[in-house]
């Protein structure tokens, strides 16, 4: 009975550690901003028909209308509500960013990972492919791509997330092997350990942290992406508000005449990116060993 | 530098100035008569100018200019029917007639001037054209003609392959041509199959006879040089950057142009345009919205400018009748009532925007005016509740979703015009999709023939010279001469009409034949009009000899030159 007592201690007590670390970190200010920031505009995104005041290309006579209680962002040049929009341009540029980083980070991680696991003809392959998409500029790459595929938030999602891939594979596969290097998965592996339980317990955990750094990093570049596909009619459909068609279209025709047109959907994408930046940091303090126990 | 309301003066003395394709053809048959310019049009307002105080310096030689266009040119031939190939090419070229540059000509005003022809061409007869060339002109020193003199088998052959040539996308507009001949080196007879009235104002256009050596007809050479006997020498290319030209020191009229180089710099984002505009990267912009105008004006006060009451950034409805649900007119007219043109106007065009329909109204003075098209008039009104019951009257009384097909390549407010519309058509429940296309499948495949596209098209503004092409292009059922009959249009009651107004040599009677063509039109709303717009050209104010034009090209340059020197 005793045994199995200190066995049921020793499995709970990491646990209870590792939440008591996780509310300690997330009541630093900068996390708690993080998360804030995040979960507000998730929020917009998500209940922007009950929050927006307007519709999101609904007209209105006030054109290039400054700032002000009935327009608390403005309008733009055709009417239209800049507060509204930011709102519902929340719902495609966290859509597209999301779907973008998340394609773009899994394949890259698997490629890497396995790559450089592996080794030999495989890693050889696998690395010259990421040549070849390293060496085309990202935001080309995205809009051949885009432009093969045809515009709508999936495909500009699947356009950008390719575009992103070499980065993450890369990180991933130089994290993979310095881990191959270190004695406890030398010891795994004389343990009889075999290639899943050695990937999974043992070089992904180590390899997670550096990949969510690139993810967050990879977010902003997944969001002004979308600007530029959009500006060439390759990105979110026309009529659709996203952050970066906000950014990208109009608002720098009119920057001088009505400046918040393009400060308003400015100002939200820096706060998500620096939101996003934040809590990578704080996910990789979390979860990186030999981080861990550390204040 | 103080702001003149030159327009107003002049205005009231239009009817003398403006020589329309047919009144140019009825001078040089001998009639003489100028016919009624404005032709019941609705008269455009008094536009803005700043054309500053003209100077009193002699022109003087040496000096470089920027210009901007918004996107590449497809290719370099004369047979391309492109805003972006006339805006860069024509630079090495010449035409027998030109249309005459001058600040004191009205933009939308058509006189016509002799360039490469010694003078106005003799007309013995109303089927025959007789062009006397100006002697010792040299095509430029390059490839392949090598500096050698221009003859008339050169003019022959060129225009020989615009109404022949199977790589001309104008073989529509001289097929009423029977034959062309080089009397001798000097002496070229045009002689016609029946009346033709827009030829002379047509061969002078942007997109005119450009003279270019005979050699360059075999292989690809027009497609990838440009070498006429033009004022400049194109020097480079480098594609979505620019073109450079140098001034061609063997051009045929003495002492021009005083410019020694010349370049053409691609910029898609009118935003950047305006920012190499103010910090002098580029010294002259065109089709600026009159928004971005007044900040302009305030902003560089020495520069100078024209408002031009061309179409830009109006346009035109085009959908495509062949197939549901726009080949049912009651479709087509509820589209129209659903399109608010008040609201565009406001939103783009500070409220100075006009009803447009086939022909734009301010571009071109010949349009009828939206109140004299008779009981079709009432489909321009903004009218949701009666285009929902057109719409349900022909079967569609939940709306329908449509494809609506651009180009983001004309620009940003080309984009926002687009984009303010989907609301407008939301309210009486068409629902579009909107699909981006690159600017050079839209012109191989959608605004040309094979008019690759279902749904709408949202057109652009543009510009002729005369009437006839917004009718004949637009109107006509074969897609080698309705080269942009992107609706598809094919109706019995058109095609007579369009073949008279070309025969019709009394200018009245014409525009009485075009007037019909466009009732036409107007009840059955095969096309449907938007707005004209008042865009702005800018120039700097050392630029001398520039004024504003509607053609896509820049004649202009030829006697452009800084005041600096």
């Amino acid at each position: 009975m005793a045994t199995t007592t200190l066995q049921h201690a020793a499995m709970t007590l990491p646990r209870r550690s590792s939440l008591r670390r996780l509310s300690r970190r997330l009541a630093r200010p900068a996390n708690t901003f993080a998360v804030l920031v995040l979960m507000l505009f998730v929020a917009a995104a998500l209940l922007a028909e009950l929050v927006a005041p307007y519709g999101s290309n609904q007209p209105t006579t006030a054109y290039f209308a400054a700032p002000s209680a009935a327009f608390p962002f403005g309008t733009d040049n055709l009417g239209r509500d800049v507060f509204s929009r930011v709102i519902y341009g929340a719902r495609a540029s966290l859509l597209v960013g999301a779907l973008a980083v998340g394609i773009g980070t899994l394949s890259g991680a698997v490629l890497g990972i396995t790559t450089g696991y592996f080794g030999g003809a495989a890693d050889f392959l696998g690395q010259r492919l990421v040549d070849i998409l390293m060496s085309l500029p990202g935001i080309l790459l995205a809009l051949v791509i885009a432009a093969g595929l045809g515009a709508s938030l999936f495909n500009v999602a699947l356009a950008i997330g390719i575009a992103i891939l070499p980065n993450s594979a890369r990180v991933a596969r130089g994290s993979t092997l310095s881990v191959l290097g270190m004695p406890f998965v030398e010891a795994a592996r004389a343990t009889g350990a075999g290639h899943g339980r050695i990937l999974l317990r043992h070089v992904l955990p180590n390899v997670t942290a550096p990949l969510l750094v690139i993810a967050s990093v990879q977010l902003g570049f997944a969001i002004i992406s979308e600007a530029s596909l959009s500006y060439l009619g390759l990105g979110i459909p026309l009529g659709t508000p996203s952050w970066g068609n906000m950014l990208s279209g109009s608002s720098l025709l009119f920057m001088q005449r009505a400046p918040w047109m393009g400060i308003a959907p400015g100002i939200a994408l820096t706060l998500v990116i620096l939101a996003v930046n934040l809590l990578g940091d704080f996910l990789r303090d979390l979860l990186d060993p030999r981080l861990r126990g550390r204040e | 530098m103080s702001e003149r309301a030159l327009w107003q003066r002049r205005l009231g003395r239009r009817g003398a100035l403006a020589l329309g394709g047919a009144a140019a053809f009825a001078a040089a048959c001998g009639g003489g008569g100028t016919g009624p310019a404005a032709g019941g049009a609705g008269a455009p307002g008094t536009p803005q100018a700043r054309l500053g105080t003209p100077t009193t310096k002699q022109p003087k030689p040496g000096g470089s200019l920027t210009i901007r266009i918004t996107a590449d040119p497809p290719n370099w031939s004369p047979f391309t029917a492109s805003t972006y190939t006339a805006a860069t090419a024509n630079m090495a070229y010449n035409k027998l007639l030109k249309l005459k540059v001058s600040p004191e000509i009205d933009p939308a005003d058509v006189v016509l001037e002799p360039d490469l022809a010694e003078k106005m061409p003799e007309t013995p007869d109303e089927l025959t054209f007789i062009f006397t060339l100006r002697p010792n002109v040299k095509f430029h020193d390059v490839p392949p003609a090598n500096g050698r003199l221009m003859t008339a088998e050169d003019v022959k052959a060129a225009i020989d392959a615009y109404r022949s040539d199977s790589r001309s996308a104008f073989r529509a507009d001289y097929s009423s041509i029977d034959s062309v001949e080089a009397v001798d080196a000097r002496t070229v007879r045009v002689k016609l199959k029946e009346p033709y009235v827009p030829l002379l104002g047509i061969s002078a256009g942007q997109y005119g006879w450009r003279i270019f050596p005979k050699e360059m007809l075999e292989g690809d050479d027009l497609k990838t040089k440009a070498v006429g006997t033009g004022p400049f020498i194109l020097e480079s290319y480098a594609p979505s950057s620019k073109a450079t030209y140098r001034r061609n020191p063997n051009y045929f009229k003495s002492g021009l142009p005083y410019l020694d180089s010349l370049t053409v710099a691609i910029i898609p984002q009118d935003a950047s345009a305006l920012s190499a505009f103010q910090t002098g990267q580029v010294h002259v912009i065109t089709q600026v919205d009159c928004t971005n105008a007044q900040q302009l004006k305030n902003q560089k006060r020495d520069a100078r400018y024209q408002q031009t009451f061309d179409n830009h950034p109006g346009g035109y409805i085009a959908v495509d009748t062949s197939r549901p649900p726009f080949n049912d007119a009651r479709v087509r007219q509820a589209l129209s009532m659903a399109f608010n043109r008040k609201a565009e106007s406001d939103a783009l065009m500070c409220g100075e925007g006009r009803p447009d329909q086939l022909i734009p109204t301010g571009a071109f003075k010949k349009a009828l005016p939206i109140n004299q098209l008779g009981e079709a008039a009432k489909f321009w009104d903004y009218n949701p509740a009666e285009a929902k019951k057109l719409l349900a009257a022909a079967g569609y009384p939940e709306g329908f979703e449509v494809p609506l097909n651009y180009t983001p390549q004309y620009g940003q407010q080309h984009v926002s015009s687009a984009e303010r519309a989907i609301a407008d058509f939301a309210v009486v429940g068409i629902r579009v999709k909107p699909q981006a296309i690159q600017y050079n499948e839209w012109i191989s495949q959608v605004y040309r023939p094979p008019f690759n596209f279902t749904g709408i098209l949202w057109g652009p503004s543009r510009y002729y010279t005369d009437p006839d092409p917004y009718v004949w292009y637009w109107l006509h059922p074969d897609p080698k001469q309705g080269i942009s009959n992107q609706s598809r249009v094919n109706d019995p009651a058109l095609l007579p009409l369009l073949e008279k107004q070309r025969r019709t040599l009394d200018e009245a009677e014409r525009l009485k034949v075009i007037g019909e063509i466009q009732k036409i039109v107007a009840a059955q709303q095969y096309y449907i009009g938007r707005n004209t717009g008042n865009a702005y050209a800018f120039w700097e104010g050392w630029l001398e000899g520039w004024s504003a034009r509607l053609v896509y090209d820049f004649p202009q340059v030829e006697q452009a030159w800084d005041s600096r020197r």
